[in-house]
């Protein structure tokens, strides 16, 4: 049986609200954002951070930002004024691993989340078998973020 | 007292740290592991009063070091620390033998109230 994906766009602010608010509310909280990521860094690429969801239910959680953005990510969780590569691959790892861990939660029982991905161009993108169905852009210290949904087909 | 923190992220572990300081449970020496397996040795080596641990771990998940640590007859004080809260998962830890799941997001107040009690 597949299960059809059944969240609200407020349903992924709050989850993403709520581990924002819990580890980066040093830069003020997180609003909607009335243009894409592209829009407002059109010139930078993008780090995405990804993790998998398996069960009835399968596809993927993404979260997307400016390095810039990831960079002050990392140092705000790590209470450091300068950080390495890695750090900010692990903040981003971990960032996407709790909001898709709580979305996963708002999911039927059974499903399972996999280890985070962190890389500088996007890992998930749309393709034949994987379709993107939620988009969240968001505002983080007027800087741009993004949460996705992406189902992907068995 | 001595706590051991078991999360692939270096980042997280430094975030459960800085929140047990800020829930008033400072004052307790800090051993980190970077997964399951590490854990295990950490154990082993370390005679730790209580396991903080994540669940979702390369090497060795935090539910598989929990059944490693009680089938070697350790009786440490386990306790995830984990994003995925579900009723099935915290069902799991407790026949596990954990004593409780802390949900990530976390804040110093869901801290203390799992942890004072154990670290009486």
């Amino acid at each position: 049986m597949t299960t059809t994906l059944d969240l609200q766009l407020e349903d992924i602010r709050v989850v993403t609200d709520d581990v924002w608010t819990s580890f980066l509310a040093t830069y003020g909280p997180l609003e909607w954002s009335p243009v894409t990521l592209e829009e407002a860094s059109p010139t930078d690429e993008l780090v995405q951070a990804s993790v998998a969801i398996h069960g009835d239910w399968t596809g993927t959680v993404t979260l997307e930002m400016a390095p810039a953005t990831a960079e002050t990510a990392a140092r705000t969780m790590l209470h450091l004024d300068a950080v390495e590569e890695v750090d900010v691959t692990d903040a981003l790892g971990e960032l996407v691993n709790m909001i898709g861990g709580n979305i996963k939660s708002l999911l039927p029982s059974g499903s399972t989340l996999g280890l985070p991905i962190v890389t500088r161009a996007p890992l998930c993108t749309a393709g034949a078998s994987t379709t993107e169905h939620y988009r969240v852009e968001l505002t983080w210290a007027g800087t741009p973020i993004r949460i996705r949904v992406w189902s992907t087909a068995r | 007292m001595k706590i051991l923190i078991v999360d692939d992220s270096r980042v997280m572990r430094q975030i459960v740290i800085r929140t047990l300081r800020q829930a008033g449970l400072d004052g307790h020496d800090v051993v980190e592991a970077a997964n399951g397996r590490e854990g295990l040795d950490a154990v082993a080596q370390h005679s730790p009063d209580l396991v903080l641990s994540d669940w979702n771990m390369p090497e060795m998940t935090g539910i598989e070091f929990l059944t490693a640590l009680r089938a070697n007859g350790q009786q440490v004080p386990f306790g995830f620390v984990t994003s995925e809260g579900t009723p099935e998962m915290v069902s799991r830890a407790e026949q596990g033998g954990a004593l409780f799941v802390i949900t990530k997001p976390f804040t110093p107040e869901s801290f203390r109230e799992q942890l004072d009690p154990v670290l009486v």
